[in-house]
């Protein structure tokens, strides 16, 4: 399921069996390990992503999601330039980005979690003016920017307290608006809501979808919070041990790796005893063997029920449908299943192919 | 061409204003920078005390040559190599990739700007020194010397730019560097005359660092000031300046070029 491959549009990003390999040295433990090693080191490759393709069209939101380690920050650094890959192409608006071509540069822009791109002792708002220059923006453009920006993303009080005491969450919003300052094209977003308290994450979340509303560029974000994709994304590409393991909508996703659905029902009215309880368990149990989707009783009381019913949101409505055109209740809600559950079955799961880090290569070498 | 020159001022005037976030700190470096000359000044004044000349210097020669060295090792010696380790070390230069300004460009930029402030801030204290052993100063500065000293001055620091960023792309390669950094500050301190007027070295020595630049950045332009160069000399001295600056100049960029294809931007 290549979502891009069967889009119209020209993709704005296109990467072909793009491979990254790190080389570490391994040092046995102890003080003789470490004499060991001065003379002998073992040379380790780790393959941190392995030959994955995909396209990305105009105006997409897409969510990296993985373990850490899984690889996805490696395919943002080589689809940002910040890396060369070991192996394969990528064309980002159409050019190589390792060869960080400056009409690329200017129309892409990288937000980092983890690393901080304002100057740490000064005011965000001299970062902003270097953005300026550095971009080449005119000073008409820039105090717009600046002005809408800082409406967007309420800087007014920020712009001028040095970086070092802002809060984390008063940071990424700094970073991220001097990040599109110069209004780019694709937006690559690296982990962005790390660190950040729940309030904050929301708050970031807001405003990313704000700003996509209202100017339609292509975001690329990378997380480990399933909410951050969830609530920004359409399409996951979930990646692990460096490969691809799912690229498409986290709807389809769900209905393909979430085996069921919960139904809850609320009785019309509470029934009053063991008897009655038994009886409406009963006539449940007989529903359930002569329904076309089987489905089971989690949980049973006096006042609701919630049933375990297999297939996607339709099979769930037909049951729910099929129940209470039978039993009386006042409320019926269907509910999804976990995501954060559903990632974490997917990647306890065995990559499609390629191999962990068990096909490593590995030699000596003498220093 | 005039707004790409703009932002590595901007950078170069906000790395200055990021000095300035810590100006005790700023003016500690300024005066540790400046000051290991002006103690050999005084260390040679007791030296002297019953000698008329050593290594063919006389006492004012020697005094004013280690207040000429300090002021041009001050102005001539940038220290980027700390701050291209750091953020190699830290993926720090990750943000700095995704930007159209060349961060090796914007390295020497920054450090130009650091460097006068850095000299400004050292002058008072420069000039109250000065004014102590004004009685040893000999200024025989004829206009062509003038040129010549500021020309050396210029191309110094140009040679050690090249020599810092080389030094600094090492960090590309291997992790820690400092050990490297500790070598060749004690050779920079011996060759290029900061510590000693090189004619005082040993013969071997001095041979050796004639095929190194060292001698071109404290010793040469101070040579140059005190008149103890014959034009010609001068002039070739000069020239081989220029050839030392565009080779480590174009060394160093060929080699940070070759460290960014195997930058990995570490940690997240």
């Amino acid at each position: 399921m290549k979502w891009g491959c069967s889009m119209p549009t020209t993709p704005v990003i296109t990467a072909r069996h793009l491979s990254k390999t790190y080389y570490t040295f391994r040092k046995p433990e102890g003080l003789r390990g470490a004499l060991r090693s001065l003379f002998y080191r073992e040379r380790v490759a780790r393959e941190a992503v392995k030959g994955i393709s995909f396209t990305v069209a105009p105006g997409e939101l897409v969510g990296f999601l993985g373990p850490n380690g899984a690889g996805k920050t490696t395919t943002l650094k080589m689809l940002t330039g910040i890396l060369h890959p070991t192996a394969g192409e990528a064309y980002v608006l159409g050019h190589i980005p390792w060869k960080r071509e400056k009409s690329l540069l200017k129309q892409i822009a990288l937000v980092m979690g983890q690393k901080s791109q304002l100057w740490w002792d000064l005011p965000a708002a001299d970062t902003f003016l270097l953005n300026k220059d550095i971009y080449e923006l005119s000073t008409s453009d820039y105090r717009r920017r600046l002005k809408e920006l800082t409406e967007l993303f309420e800087l007014e009080d920020l712009l001028h307290i040095p970086v070092r005491q802002l809060s984390l969450g008063e940071r990424m919003k700094c970073e991220l608006a001097a990040c599109l300052l110069h209004s780019p094209t694709v937006l690559f977003l690296d982990e962005p809501t790390i660190g950040l308290d729940l309030v904050s994450q929301r708050k970031l979340r807001h405003f990313l979808k704000e700003y996509n509303a209202r100017h339609q560029l292509t975001i690329v974000l990378t997380s480990h919070y399933m909410q951050d994709v969830k609530e920004l994304c359409r399409r996951v590409v979930v990646i692990n041990h460096g490969v691809i393991i799912y690229d498409g909508s986290i709807s389809d996703l769900l209905a393909q790796h979430a085996g069921t659905r919960l139904i809850k029902l609320t009785w019309a009215e509470p029934l009053p005893d063991q008897q009655v309880q038994e009886d409406m368990r009963r006539s449940l149990m007989t529903l359930a063997e002569n329904s076309e989707r089987r489905f089971r009783i989690a949980e049973f009381d006096a006042w609701s029920t919630v049933l375990e019913v297999s297939g996607g949101a339709t099979a769930a409505g037909r049951t729910a449908a099929q129940i209470t055109a039978v039993i009386p209740v006042s409320d019926v809600q269907i509910q999804e299943p976990d995501i954060e559950k559903v990632m974490a079955e997917l990647f306890s799961t065995a990559p499609a192919s390629g191999t962990d880090g068990a096909g490593d290569e590995r030699a000596g070498s003498r220093l | 061409m005039i707004s790409s020159g703009r932002k590595y001022l901007t950078a170069g005037l906000l790395s200055w204003q990021d000095c300035l976030a810590y100006r005790a700190n700023a003016a500690i470096w300024a005066l540790v920078d400046g000051c290991g000359s002006m103690v050999m000044a005084l260390i040679w004044l007791s030296v002297f005390r019953d000698r008329g000349e050593i290594g063919g210097y006389s006492l004012n020669q020697m005094i004013t040559y280690y207040l000429v060295a300090s002021a041009v090792s001050l102005l001539t010696t940038p220290h980027m190599e700390y701050n291209i380790i750091w953020e190699i070390r830290q993926g720090l230069l990750s943000g700095y990739l995704t930007r159209p300004a060349d961060r090796y460009t914007m390295h020497i930029v920054s450090e130009t700007v650091w460097q006068v402030m850095k000299f400004l801030m050292f002058l008072p204290s420069y000039l109250v020194v000065c004014w102590f052993l004004r009685r040893y100063i000999i200024i025989t500065l004829t206009p062509l010397n003038l040129l010549f000293f500021c020309s050396a001055v210029l191309l110094a620091y140009l040679i050690n730019c090249g020599m810092k960023m080389l030094l600094g792309s090492v960090a590309f390669w291997v992790t820690e560097t400092r050990g490297l950094f500790q070598v060749l500050e004690c050779l920079w301190g011996l060759l290029s005359g900061e510590i000693l007027p090189l004619s005082l070295l040993p013969i071997w020595l001095t041979v050796i660092g004639g095929f190194l630049p060292f001698k071109y950045v404290v010793w040469f332009p101070t040579e140059l000031f005190l008149d103890r160069v014959p034009v010609q000399e001068a002039v070739l001295g000069l020239g081989l300046q220029v050839c030392w600056a565009v080779v480590l100049l174009v060394v160093s960029r060929l080699v940070w070029m070759r460290g960014l294809a195997v930058y990995e931007g570490v940690g997240g």
